[in-house]
């Protein structure tokens, strides 16, 4: 372009805002008039009409700067960027560019997947919603323990009181939970299926309350309620499908539930559970029930015109007379006297059903660094794929080149750009959104992880209209960053410039400053994710390929529970473990008369199926001596005969005998995990709980005191069924620390082993012999044990391939951009290249110079890396980690092997285009 | 489907060109435009009126010579094509005698 001829600055501003073929003639046309007649004017006349002058052209633009199609249109009007053709060059795009397509794509799946199901499950967690009709009115009443700052059960007596005195809350219900056996119609023997459910015993105002009406047949009545009414259920709809087989005559059968009989009058729809995870409900008969007992959940329905405050005011006068009357009736104290006044020990109160969460600022703060991070991340992604695309748009120059000079505006072609990006993220958008959503239900089935079965109702597993609002705005922003640099670049440039180079067989398209700084990052990013990515695949792969040093295949492992309603008398918490503890002895003794049945025993749980962490501190041998060491590891409680049973051995000192139940010196085994962290001679040694949150919740301190001693007496040889610890890369500690203590039946949670030679045999005759023994008796999941770790470690599994994805989807979109680079590289500079080579230059020279750069951006990522590595290992492992000498070795290996691979893999994307690089011969890169 | 009528500056231009003599460049086109409406039109503005009134066809245009007044830069004449443009001036012409009939009395009240 010819430079401003000495025109004003202002002038020339204006012509710059014109479309570039009407620069020159424009500025012209502004001097002519500038020479001819306004530099007479005035200085500030002269000022005036100069600096108008871009705001005109710029208007002048907008309005009459694009050019109609065609001669003859009917009415001119703003064309928008895109067009059909645009879409159908999108997809075809995406067939050409295969490996681009790939790559970017599964990227692009990922993180919007990601994305969408992070935003799902964080809005269940944040903003629960019941999905009831006006469900924000069902509110649910309890008492509040003034001292301990704890819920205090309600009395049947206090909410039929309530029912009759309330008026702010109406349809108010009561419901009592627990879990039944069922058994569907016909013989147990003759292969007919029970099944432990969880069953909701609710006065027939419980239906009204929800306003849903049942699928099939009828709800609850007030009839049901009355004592000596017949034994009626209603079914959920999940329970019907996959307990019972989805029998369409169901409705008036007779099912057994636990001791009962009852006859089927209804099934609710799909997805009803209410109050929480429920599978059936069956009539709270008030008349038939000791008054004074409690253990019951009480909702209700905020009143026409109610508010919650009026509610609260009417229930806490209300709430507090009742249990006046009640406590004075059943001797217990509802208020103390403090000097004068009188104190309330028991508040009664009114919350939402789904009481909002209290979020704190700090947590808002939290939640923004998280969605900024994440966005981080997700532009980090759609930055890789931009390179990709760029690298595409590169290739296309002379095509982009040719349709600019027939007249295609630059916002044409940044259209074009677009929209060719928004195909590939709108196709990753869609995947990833069915990912995500398949994903969750699976994760909510209870497949991976069997607790999530239990989740309350309103914890929903599909995608709302909200999610996917949220898919489509990360689509819309991960097109926009996929698209925008790579457009800018493309069109920023002259187009004799682009029609030159493609004439001559190259690009005019250079990886400028930006593209060097992306590439830096990500490798840098790589080098700093992938030895912690490694490390967490390989422990997860490890917990996976390790097998269990007993042959696990040889035992059937099931829960056992007792039904509360088949337990008579007061079913207080000492009656019900009486009651398990007789039932299991009569179930063992019933089990060891099988044929094929060796040995039974129990205990809480095996390494890494059950329990959590607790805290322990290091005494000694010594008494009085406490060594101020604190540790952790998984105290089990087993039965005395569970080493012998299991078959697995004791290296050190002995197993437990009878008489270690209730021994003073609390007598343990630990597994060798634990027992090397104890030293050379771990027996004699003590260890005891200090008073933690974890320690208080398992019942092992209290608040302030530790518990009592414990001394080891035995080492017993790891299981090998369980991950690392927490330890980084410690190869010696391959298994959890654990604890066993002696313990008489029952204990909590009760898992009970049955050695036999074909488990999976026994577990339907396990059943039978149940229901003949005790139909009160619950059998939870019974399985071959090998089964059960094989799921207890499916999560792990899950991680892993995962993880393993992640870690190689890192790798590849790294490698991918690299070769990207390198590409345009080599095509930007396959002219001199040919002069180069043409004028006797050595394979090496042309290469180093070609290479030079991304070396120096492979280097420098490389070294960005390992800095921010080194730095969060030290912060990592060292903070109640292992030392700094540990942490050097950790450190070394994988950042060194991390490096090498960077280097090979950058490396190895230049391969291919450094042959082409090569191959161009002088004649055809001087061709013009 | 043939065009109906121009824009309002659209129109302007057009007869500012014909009243110039089928032809020039936007420079007087702008000052004409200016001195008639007493509202100032920059060159700027005439150039991408008649540069997009040539894409439709209704003008055509030359480049002259280099002009030293332009700081070397030629200048880009435009010619009205007449066949084009005239149906449209004339249906133009005839709805606004049309809408202006028998207003003239009231205009010429003081």
């Amino acid at each position: 372009m010819r430079a401003g001829g000495g025109a004003p600055l202002p002038l020339r501003i204006a012509a710059r805002l014109l479309p570039a073929d009407a620069r020159e003639e424009v500025l012209g046309d502004l001097l002519e008039k500038w020479v001819g007649e306004v530099r007479q004017r005035p200085w500030l006349g002269r000022l005036l009409w100069a600096w108008r002058q871009p705001w005109i052209a710029l208007l002048a633009r907008l309005r009459y700067g694009h050019r109609p199609v065609a001669r003859g249109a009917r009415f001119t009007r703003v064309r928008p960027g895109f067009s059909l053709l645009d879409w159908k060059l999108g997809f075809r795009m995406l067939i050409k560019f295969p490996v681009l397509s790939l790559v970017g794509g599964v990227s692009l799946t990922t993180v919007i997947g990601l994305g969408a199901g992070a935003y799902h499950l964080t809005k269940q967690f944040l903003w629960p919603s019941l999905g009831l009709e006006e469900g924000d009115r069902i509110v649910r009443l309890e008492h509040f323990d003034v001292a301990s700052r704890t819920g205090r059960e309600i009395r049947l007596e206090e909410f039929v009181a309530w029912r009759e005195k309330l008026t702010q809350v109406g349809e108010l219900s009561a419901s009592r939970t627990s879990r039944r056996t069922l058994v569907a119609p016909g013989s147990v023997d003759g292969g007919v299926r029970s099944a432990v459910v969880t069953v909701a015993t609710v006065t027939a105002s419980t239906f009204p309350l929800t306003r849903v009406r049942p699928w099939r047949g009828r709800v609850l009545t007030e009839a049901d309620e009355r004592a000596g009414a017949p034994d009626v259920i209603v079914l959920g709809h999940e329970l019907w499908q996959e307990q019972l087989g989805g029998d369409a005559n169901i409705l008036g059968r007779e099912l057994q539930l636990g001791r009962e009989r009852v006859t089927v009058i209804g099934i609710m729809p799909e997805g009803f559970a209410f109050p929480s995870s429920n599978d059936a409900w069956t009539p709270l008969r008030l008349g038939e029930l000791d008054p004074f007992s409690a253990g019951i959940a009480v909702f209700g329905r905020l009143a026409p015109g109610a508010s919650l405050e009026s509610a609260r005011a009417e229930l806490s006068a209300v709430g507090g007379q009742t249990a006046a009357e009640v406590a004075r009736r059943s001797g217990e104290l509802t208020t103390a006297s403090t000097g004068d006044s009188v104190q309330p020990l028991v508040q009664s109160r009114v919350l939402r059903f789904l009481e909002p969460r209290d979020i704190a600022f700090g947590d808002l703060l939290g939640i923004a660094f998280g969605v900024f991070l994440f966005l981080l991340g997700v532009a980090a992604v759609c930055t890789s794929v931009a390179t990709l695309v760029f690298a595409r748009t590169a290739m296309r120059e002379s095509e982009i080149a040719i349709r600019t000079a027939l007249g295609a505006s630059r916002g044409r072609i940044a259209g074009q750009l677009f929209v060719e990006a928004l195909v590939l993220v709108l196709i990753a958008a869609g995947v990833g959104l069915g990912v995500a959503q398949w994903a969750i239900k699976y994760w909510m089935s209870g497949a991976i992880d069997p607790s999530t079965e239990t989740l309350p109702f309103w914890r929903r597993d599909s995608f709302d209209l909200g999610t996917v609002l949220v898919t489509v705005g990360l689509a819309a922003f991960g097109a926009t960053v996929v698209a925008l640099l790579p457009a800018v670049k493309a069109t920023g440039g002259s187009m004799s410039e682009s029609l030159k180079s493609t004439s001559a067989g190259g690009s005019s398209l250079r990886f400028g400053g930006v593209w060097s700084v992306i590439i830096v990052f990500q490798v840098a990013m790589t080098v700093l994710c992938l030895p912690f990515g490694v490390g967490f695949v390989r422990d997860n792969w490890r917990a996976q390929l390790a097998g269990a040093s007993f042959p696990a295949e040889r035992y059937l492992a099931f829960g056992l529970a007792v039904d509360p309603s088949s337990v008579v008398g007061p079913q207080t918490p000492r009656a019900l473990s009486l009651e398990l503890a007789e039932r299991y002895e009569a179930l063992s003794r019933g089990l060891e008369g099988e044929p094929g049945v060796e040995a039974v025993t129990f205990g809480t749980g095996l390494p890494g199926m059950v329990g959590s962490y607790a805290d322990f501190e290091l005494g000694s041998s010594a008494p009085n001596s406490v060594q101020t060491v604190r540790t952790w590891a998984r105290p089990v409680s087993v039965d005395v005969r569970y080493f012998d049973v299991m078959g697995l051995a004791i290296v050190a000192g002995r197993a437990f005998t009878p008489a270690d139940l209730g021994a003073t010196n609390g007598p343990i085994v630990i597994n060798e995990s634990f027992a090397k962290e104890l030293g050379e001679n771990p027996l004699g040694a003590r260890v005891r709980a200090p008073p933690t949150n974890a320690n208080v919740r398992r019942g092992l301190s209290t608040e302030n005191e530790p518990g009592p001693w414990f001394e080891v007496v035995g080492v017993v040889r790891d299981m090998g069924t369980a991950a690392t610890g927490p330890d980084l890369g410690g190869a010696a500690n391959v298994e959890d620390r654990m604890t066993f203590h002696p313990a008489a039946p029952p204990v909590s949670p009760f898992r009970v082993y049955v050695k036999t030679a074909e488990p999976a045999e026994l577990a339907p005759r396990l059943r039978a012999m149940a229901a003949r023994v005790d139909p009160g008796i619950l059998l939870i999941d019974p399985m071959p044990l090998d089964v059960a770790i094989d799921q207890s470690h499916r999560l792990e599994l899950i991680t892993a391939l995962a993880g393993s994805g992640g870690v190689f989807l890192c790798v590849l979109l790294c490698s991918a951009s690299l070769f990207a680079l390198m590409a345009v590289a080599v095509a930007g500079r396959t002219r001199e290249m040919g002069i180069r080579i043409a004028i006797g230059a050595g394979r090496p020279t042309v290469l180093s110079a070609l290479f030079g750069r991304v070396l120096l951006q492979l280097g420098a990522g490389t070294l960005v890396g390992s800095v921010l590595f080194v730095g969060m290992a030290v912060i990592v492992l060292t903070d109640g980690g292992p030392g700094i000498g540990q942490l050097t070795e950790y450190v070394s290996g994988p950042l060194l092997m991390v490096a090498l691979v960077m280097m090979l893999v950058g490396l190895s994307a230049c391969v291919v285009p450094a042959r082409r690089a090569l191959r161009i011969t002088p004649v055809e890169a001087l061709r013009d | 489907m043939a065009r109906e009528r121009f824009g309002e500056l659209e129109e302007r231009v057009i007869l500012s060109l014909l009243q110039l003599g089928g032809e020039s460049h936007a420079v007087p086109v702008a000052e004409r435009l200016t001195r008639v409406t007493g509202r100032e039109v920059s060159p700027a503005t005439a150039f991408m009126v008649m540069r997009r009134l040539e894409a439709q066809g209704f003008l055509t245009s030359s480049v002259g010579e280099p002009d030293p007044v332009r700081g070397g830069r030629p200048r880009r004449t435009y010619r009205v094509v007449k066949k084009a443009i005239l149906p449209i001036l004339r249906e133009s012409r005839r709805e606004m005698l049309a809408l202006w009939e028998g207003l003239q009395p009231m205009l010429d009240k003081p």
